[in-house]
């Protein structure tokens, strides 16, 4: 153990906030509020430092001798602007909420359609290198679940048959995504078990 | 009682006293030794004082008890010499002794006879005896006197021998026989007279040297004895030449007349000094000396004793035998051999090496001592010996008087006979030709038992040498005297080298016994075996001729030629095929790969244009209303419904509430968010429902600010809290206390918690709805968990993504969730229920043929791949 106080500090904090969830006390909800400002202003600062450590990694990119990273300028370019557009205008101004909605909605709906071609081209090509079983489940409730969510489907639901199989099918997500959650909830439970116990210390301690 | 004569002084003593009065030192019991009570005739247990003191009497024999042995030697004597046995005339008591122990007799034959008739003779051969016991031997032993304080210690019978001999004198009583014994015995007391340690040392060296030659001094005491009482009877009786006693006897005779003469005083031989007297040589140096210390020197007195040892005593023994018959036995045999002499026969085989070795010493013997103190006329002895022609004529004693070579010149005998020569010795043996009883003869062979001092004793010489002192050495000699090696013949050489030549002549091979042949060595008898090779002969090259030589050419014959193994590998089926296999790829390897033709790009980009195109006007021709959409479906989800009914009741929902709006969705679906989300937000508007709006990401306020404008929301009705940091985190802060966690809005002024758009909140609980807008189902399970439980039972409805949907049925489910609306077909759907028309029912369209024309693309292009690649497997089979 490197760092005894800060896993003794970590161990506590997190009991004080377990015990505060079970047990109804002011002082218990006391601690829980200040140190949970405690934790949104250390988020605040680690946002700070997250957008210093960006400058900072393009910069070299653009220092670098051998390979310069142009496109690093664009984002140092972009990131004062939109910092300086912010401090200029406010966050609330309508310039620059344009900014944001001209400018980086359509960027990044525009990524997300090609993601949605690049990830059924690249179903496809996993179809054609890995061939078996899996590859055709994988093809077959891709396009199961496409006209499933196209919607095309709902045009039986008036046959009992096709309206049990379109809920059946609706299911398969359904209890897919509880199984995904149930694992989330087992993970968090045990990963707060191990931190509260000392046994897993992020924060290098 | 008689006078004590003390045993270191020699000085007399009254009767009766304990100390010496001249040394002062206690007189023992033992001065009243046997020769008292032999003078005294009292008891007997005198006798046995030299053997045990604490034996008193115990041994004693009655005189008529004679010994088997004695008659024999007295009845073989008479036979010899045709002489009248001496038995016939003597009394009872010297029946039993034999012609020598008879001559022995005149010492006693008058008064000391008498007195000791009864007990006396066998007293006197208990002392004997009790010196030749093993325990005397020792005490007594030869080599004993070389030891300084050993060497006073005269034997008690000596000292009773001379006390009484004194008591003897003193009386008067001493017949004219006697007198020749007086004659040797005068000088003898002469010594006494000045004892000194050097004599007791000499004489104790000179017992041993002789080996303490028991038989010889016991016959010394016997034929001494016999010349106390014959010594007149010696020149009475002629010298027994025919009966087997040699020219020494009569010599003796001619030499007892002359110390006849010479010698007036008639003292007994038992008045010999007690110094010279080492137990058992006493008797043979006591007469010589007696003779010889007439006329020699006081130094000289005792000179004659040293070949006394070798030639003399036996040469007196024969006289004394001569006088045996005349005189009556001063000690009366016993009937029985005592045990002592029983045991002295047993050690007969012993004594041969001691008794031949007595007498050849004796010249190198006297060497010894006279390096070390001792006396004059014993240092002048050896020289006087040694030059000694072994032919000298005889001389009588009187004539040489003071020689210091006493021996058998001062008996009347040549120095040739007295020489140690063996031929002489052989010669003047007097009592080869005698009987000697057994007993003599063994006690004289029992000397080597006595250990010799290296120092003054050399080591025994051969035997030849020795041979010549033997007086015993003549061909009359007895069996048992033949046994002990006594009388074995002397070579007539008197050199050493005679007697060498002499020696390896009649040296015999000896016979080792048994056992001492069974520890010889087998390697040295058994013989040695002798190798194939060690035989054979080399016959050619430089060693020819030699054998034994280490073998070539056999060597050369024995290697064989090694086997010869095939190289050749066996190698199983499996491993050829393995071989081959290997070789495939080896060869497979080199060769150089067929390079298929490169496709061209031109289809490909066709396709995926055409593919591009299709999808593009799958959504444009929706929306341009050149395709119909596709009929809603009749059947809504629940959640969809329960979502509606949620927003519609305005129980859940009145009028100007005050609904927190939660912005959680990432601009790159934004376009779905906002469609999915535009009919709820006007609906919320439609109802004068006061907006408060807030989202931990930080574009979502800025989205919030466009979908609110875009549903045509009075911003009146709006608050910003903009971005709140922390996530999850701040999503619990948010819960437990808004106002603290989100404290300003959008646009940097205080949070109007509690007035304004919040009047009456200041806690979640107090908005009559949350709704979450999220397209990611993390951010809806964080405000599921963080700020769920804090709303109070306050509706928490979602508007979500079709993506994020699934993952946030399972809340609805739950009950955690009353309401979920996804995507663009969940706000179709909503705008439906409604009975509105907004962008997603005109979406609706382009999404369904869209997700329509995407699946049959995969479908296509799966069963076109499919077709290729089924179509190329073939080509491969058939070309294979």
């Amino acid at each position: 153990m490197r760092n005894p106080v800060a896993t003794a500090i970590a161990i506590a904090v997190g009991l004080i906030i377990l015990i505060g969830y079970f047990v109804p006390l002011g002082i218990l909800f006391n601690i829980r509020v200040y140190l949970l400002d405690w934790a949104i202003g250390l988020a605040g600062v680690a946002s700070v430092v997250a957008i210093i450590n960006l400058l900072l990694v393009h910069g070299r990119k653009i220092k670098d001798r051998r390979e310069p990273d142009r496109y690093s300028i664009l984002l140092l370019l972009a990131f004062a602007a939109t910092f300086i557009a912010g401090l200029v205008f406010g966050p609330a101004s309508g310039t620059f909420q344009n900014i944001i909605t001209s400018i980086q909605v359509p960027i990044e709906a525009s990524l997300m359609a090609v993601l949605a071609v690049s990830l059924t081209f690249a179903s496809l090509r996993l179809f054609k290198r890995r061939k078996g079983w899996m590859a055709v489940l994988f093809v077959i409730s891709t396009v199961v679940f496409l006209v499933i969510g196209s919607g095309f489907l709902s045009i039986g639901t008036q046959m009992p048959v096709v309206r049990d199989i379109l809920g059946a099918l609706n299911m398969l997500p359904i209890a897919g995504a509880r199984g995904i959650l149930l694992g989330i909830a087992l993970g968090g439970l045990t990963t707060g078990l191990r931190i509260l116990m000392g046994a897993d210390r992020p924060y290098s301690g | 009682m008689a006078d004590i004569r003390c045993s270191h002084c020699l000085t007399l003593n009254s009767a009766g006293s304990e100390t010496c009065k001249n040394c002062g030192r206690p007189l023992l019991d033992e001065s009243a030794g046997w020769l008292d009570n032999l003078r005294d005739g009292s008891d007997s247990s005198a006798w046995s004082e030299p053997e045990t003191n604490a034996k008193a009497g115990d041994d004693a024999q009655p005189a008529e008890e004679i010994p088997d042995w004695l008659q024999r030697i007295r009845q073989r004597s008479q036979e010899e010499q045709g002489q009248p046995q001496p038995f016939e005339s003597a009394d009872q008591a010297e029946d039993a002794l034999p012609d020598w122990l008879q001559n022995l007799t005149p010492a006693s034959s008058t008064e000391p006879s008498a007195e000791t008739e009864d007990t006396g003779d066998a007293n006197w051969l208990q002392s004997l005896r009790g010196a030749e016991q093993p325990s005397a031997l020792e005490a007594d032993a030869p080599g004993e006197p070389l030891d300084a304080g050993t060497a006073d210690e005269t034997p008690d019978w000596l000292r009773n021998m001379q006390n009484w001999q004194e008591d003897t004198q003193a009386q008067g009583a001493v017949p004219a026989a006697e007198q020749p014994i007086d004659e040797f015995a005068q000088p003898a007391s002469e010594p006494l007279a000045s004892p000194q340690e050097e004599d007791q040392d000499w004489l104790a060296k000179l017992a041993a040297q002789t080996g303490s030659a028991l038989p010889v001094e016991d016959a010394g005491a016997d034929w001494l004895a016999n010349l106390e009482g014959g010594g007149e009877s010696s020149a009475v009786v002629p010298p027994i030449q025919p009966s087997g006693v040699t020219d020494w006897l009569g010599k003796l005779d001619e030499g007892d007349e002359a110390e006849k003469e010479a010698a007036p005083a008639a003292e007994p031989p038992f008045n010999l000094p007690e110094e010279t007297t080492s137990g058992s040589a006493f008797s043979w140096e006591s007469e010589p000396s007696a003779a010889e210390s007439a006329a020699a020197p006081e130094n000289e007195s005792i000179d004659w004793l040293h070949e006394f040892q070798h030639q003399e005593a036996p040469a007196q023994e024969p006289a004394l035998e001569a006088q045996a018959p005349e005189e009556p036995e001063p000690v009366n045999a016993a009937a029985d051999i005592p045990n002592w002499l029983g045991s002295l026969a047993t050690q007969e085989p012993q004594e041969t090496i001691p008794a031949e070795g007595m007498g050849e010493p004796s010249g190198e013997a006297f060497e010894l001592p006279a390096q070390e103190g001792m006396p004059d006329w014993l240092q002048n002895y050896t020289p006087a010996e040694t030059p000694a022609p072994a032919e000298e004529p005889i001389l009588p004693i009187s004539e040489e008087p003071q020689e210091e070579t006493f021996s058998w010149q001062s008996l009347g005998m040549s120095a040739a006979e007295s020489a140690p020569a063996a031929e002489e010795a052989t010669e003047a043996a007097p009592f080869a030709a005698s009987d000697l009883p057994e007993w003599l003869g063994q006690s004289g062979s029992s000397t080597p038992q006595y250990a010799f001092d290296q120092d003054l004793i050399p080591p025994a010489e051969p035997a030849s040498q020795l041979q010549p002192a033997t007086p015993f050495a003549q061909t009359g000699l007895p069996d048992w005297l033949d046994e002990s090696g006594l009388a074995l013949p002397a070579p007539e050489a008197t050199g050493d080298e005679q007697l060498t030549e002499g020696s390896d002549e009649n040296l015999e091979a000896a016979d080792l016994p048994s056992w001492l042949q069974s520890m010889r060595p087998i390697e040295m008898v058994a013989p040695k075996a002798v190798s194939a090779e060690e035989k054979k002969t080399e016959k050619a090259g430089p060693l020819a001729g030699l054998s034994g030589v280490l073998p070539s050419e056999d060597l050369i014959g024995q290697y064989i030629k090694p086997p010869l193994y095939s190289v050749k590998l066996r190698v199983s089926e499996k491993q050829r095929v393995h071989a081959s296999l290997i070789e495939s790829l080896i060869s497979e390897e080199s060769q150089p790969q067929t390079v298929s033709a490169e496709r061209s790009e031109a289809p490909q980009r066709v396709l995926r244009f055409l593919v591009a195109a299709i999808l593009i006007l799958a959504v444009l021709l929706p929306m341009l209303n050149f395709l119909p959409a596709l009929p809603a479906a009749s059947i809504l989800p629940q959640e969809l419904i329960a979502f509606e009914t949620t927003l519609s009741d305005e129980a859940v929902l009145p009028r100007g509430s005050a609904v927190l709006l939660a912005l959680e969705y990432e601009p790159g679906l934004s376009g779905e968010m906002q469609t999915a989300s535009e009919a709820v937000i006007r609906q919320l508007a439609e109802n004068d429902t006061r907006l408060t709006v807030i989202s931990t990401s930080p574009t979502g306020p800025i989205l919030a600010e466009s979908l609110l404008a875009k549903a045509g929301v009075d911003p009146a009705f709006v608050v910003n809290l903009g971005y709140l940091a922390g996530g999850s985190t701040g999503l619990q802060s948010f819960g437990l206390a808004p106002v603290q966690a989100a404290p300003a809005t959008l646009q940097g002024q205080l949070a109007p918690w509690n007035s304004g758009t919040l009047a009456g909140v200041t806690r979640l609980s107090d908005f009559s709805a949350v709704v979450v807008l999220t397209d990611d189902p993390d951010k809806g399970r964080n405000w599921v968990e963080q700020v769920q439980p804090a709303l109070g039972g306050k509706p928490l409805l979602m508007v979500s993504s079709a993506q994020a949907a699934p993952l946030l049925l399972p809340y609805y489910n739950s009950g955690q969730v009353q309401g979920i609306l996804s995507g663009i077909t969940g706000a179709a759907g909503y705008e439906a229920l409604t009975q509105s028309i907004g962008t997603a029912s005109l979406l609706r369209g382009s999404y369904q043929y869209g997700m329509l024309l995407t699946a049959l693309l995969i479908l296509l292009g799966s069963l076109i791949t499919g077709i290729i690649t089924s179509i190329s497997r073939s080509k491969a089979e058939k070309e294979a």
